[in-house]
């Protein structure tokens, strides 16, 4: 779980200045985000790569218009 | 005047190609339009001399026997992020309130190509981070419908002003709903087109993996003409490379009788406010009278998809926006800032993992597709919030106004999909409901016939909002 003083120096680090009062607000709402990202870890994608090219799926592997 | 502002693309096309129609005097018309609709603030900038320039030289062009096509004379507004030469391009901030572009966006210089004229540029979420368009340095654009409701956004301005008759035609973008989530709030149609149809050269990006560009317009058959103009391969935007560009017209009246639809069905339908819940329901009826065959069936990992999405989404646009937020904080609005400050705190390994589980998503949305023709739910499961209003209610509880917006919308975006709203009936206060048709990937001719057929069977595209 991220503190608002780990928030203070991760922040410091990026080279933002954020009043303590926004990291406060900030610190639930990450730790929600944290925590649904953990969950991530289960689903099957140990032998995934990245999707850095964006590739919608294709299953007609058509570039023209499909059926009907 | 009425018949003029209301007029679809296709209406007003063939009018200006017979020359019962002149460019110029459509033009005037739609700028008094403008003038009289002030008060909904759907514009930034009113580019009334270079259009009148434009339109005067479409007249001539027209007279001399030079007819370029169906966008020939006709204005059409930008939202204002994409760039036009010469114009001013704010991006809806103070930041670049003053930015000239030197040159056009590839989907501006394409329809300056077709002949449209350039009405002017719509106002926006600020940076387009977030759905509401209540701008802080530009002011609200308020829904025509009602306006004391926002118009949504991002794209919030484009469907106020196509919904009030200011302009047939704007063109906008989506990276978490931003097209489709107006549409159905001001009640008219949007469309997200496949990822990489349409160049994102030359407009700011908000996510270079959620980005889309589109058009919304009163009518499917517009919408179907506008992308014709835009949509097409572009060396400046590899992600447009390698397509085929179909006749998107051409296949507007095919049968549809047959084709597995998927109706999604998971706990998107618990969390839909009955006052949506009942003109989904009667779409669907209309849907099945026209030969459509539905079923339900559930999007692949939907709650995942949509952390997976935020995630790519916050990191994206904490790196477009490094080089303004650590100077330049001061200058955004309080909301957008937030959202670009949560970006900031996510970890390489965090949006690696976002990336890696859109892949798997990825491929288990392309096997659901291979099966069924398209998908249907509503855009959005309320009808447009009060401007201000930060919750609303699903499910009876209360729920984060912008997580209920971009709930049905986003995952089209994460997997790149087709998606187009059209107006599917009205709620609670009298406002408008939107029906999503989802289809394969560069199969927007189907998604268009369908949202095309459903929309002839029914009256709600000849609904107006009340005069303001």
């Amino acid at each position: 779980m991220a503190t608002v003083d780990d928030l203070a120096r991760i922040a410091h680090l990026a080279g933002l200045s954020i009043p303590r009062s926004d990291l406060e607000r900030i610190a639930p709402i990450l730790e929600a985000l944290y925590a649904d990202l953990d969950r991530l870890r289960k689903l099957p994608i140990a032998e995934l790569e990245p999707a850095f090219t964006p590739q919608p799926p294709d299953p007609a592997g058509s570039a023209g218009g499909g059926a009907p | 005047m009425n018949d003029l502002v209301y007029a679809s693309l296709a209406e007003l096309s063939a009018r200006v190609r017979t020359r019962d129609l002149s460019p110029v005097a459509l033009l005037d018309g739609l700028l008094e339009r403008i003038e009289r609709c002030r008060a909904l603030n759907p514009f930034i900038t009113v580019a009334a001399g270079v259009a009148r320039a434009q339109a005067t030289q479409a007249e001539r062009e027209i007279a001399a026997g030079r007819y370029r096509g169906p966008l020939h004379g006709i204005p059409v507004s930008l939202k204002d992020l994409i760039d036009t030469k010469g114009i001013r391009t704010t991006c809806g901030s103070r930041i670049l309130a003053d930015r000239v572009p030197a040159a056009d966006a590839t989907v501006a210089a394409r329809l300056r190509a077709a002949g449209a004229i350039l009405l002017g540029k719509n106002n926006l979420h600020e940076f387009a981070f977030g759905v509401t368009t209540t701008n802080p340095h530009f002011g609200p654009t308020r829904n025509p419908w009602r306006p004391d409701r926002i118009p949504g956004g991002s794209s919030g301005g484009s469907a106020a002003a196509v919904a009030v008759g200011c302009g047939p035609v704007s063109i906008g973008t989506d990276t978490g709903g931003s097209i489709r989530i107006p549409a159905a709030l001001c009640g008219v149609v949007g469309l997200k087109p496949t990822y990489g149809r349409v160049s994102r050269h030359g407009v700011l990006p908000l996510s270079w993996t959620l980005d889309h560009v589109g058009p919304l317009t009163r009518t499917v058959e517009d919408a179907a003409l506008v992308l014709q103009a835009i949509a097409g391969p572009d060396p400046r935007d590899p992600s447009t490379l390698g397509q085929a560009v179909p006749e998107f017209t051409a296949g507007l009246r095919k049968p549809l009788a047959g084709l597995r639809v998927g109706v999604v069905a998971d706990e998107f339908h618990g969390e839909m406010a009955p006052d949506v819940r009942a003109p989904f329901r009667a779409a669907l009826e209309v849907l099945a009278t026209l030969g459509l065959a539905l079923e339900d069936v559930e999007f692949p990992r939907a709650i995942e998809a949509r952390t997976a999405a935020a995630t790519v989404l916050f990191a994206e646009a904490a790196s477009v926006h490094e080089r303004w937020l650590p100077d330049r904080a001061g200058e955004y609005g309080a909301d957008t800032l937030a959202l670009l400050r949560e970006g900031a705190f996510l970890t390489a390994a965090q949006y690696l993992r976002a990336q890696r589980v859109r892949a798997l998503i990825l491929r288990e949305a392309g096997a659901l597709m291979e099966r069924l023709t398209a998908l249907v739910l509503p855009t959005i499961p309320v009808v447009a919030p009060e401007i201000g209003q930060s919750t609303v209610m699903l499910g009876g509880r209360p729920t984060d106004a912008r997580a209920a917006l971009t709930r049905f919308v986003r995952h089209f975006n994460f997997v790149g999909l087709p998606a187009i709203s059209v107006p599917c009936g009205f709620g609670a206060d009298g406002l408008p409901v939107g029906l999503q048709i989802v289809g394969r990937s560069n199969d927007e001719p189907t998604v268009l016939a369908i949202a095309h057929a459903y929309e002839q069977a029914t009256p709600w595209h000849t609904r107006r909002p009340p005069e303001p």
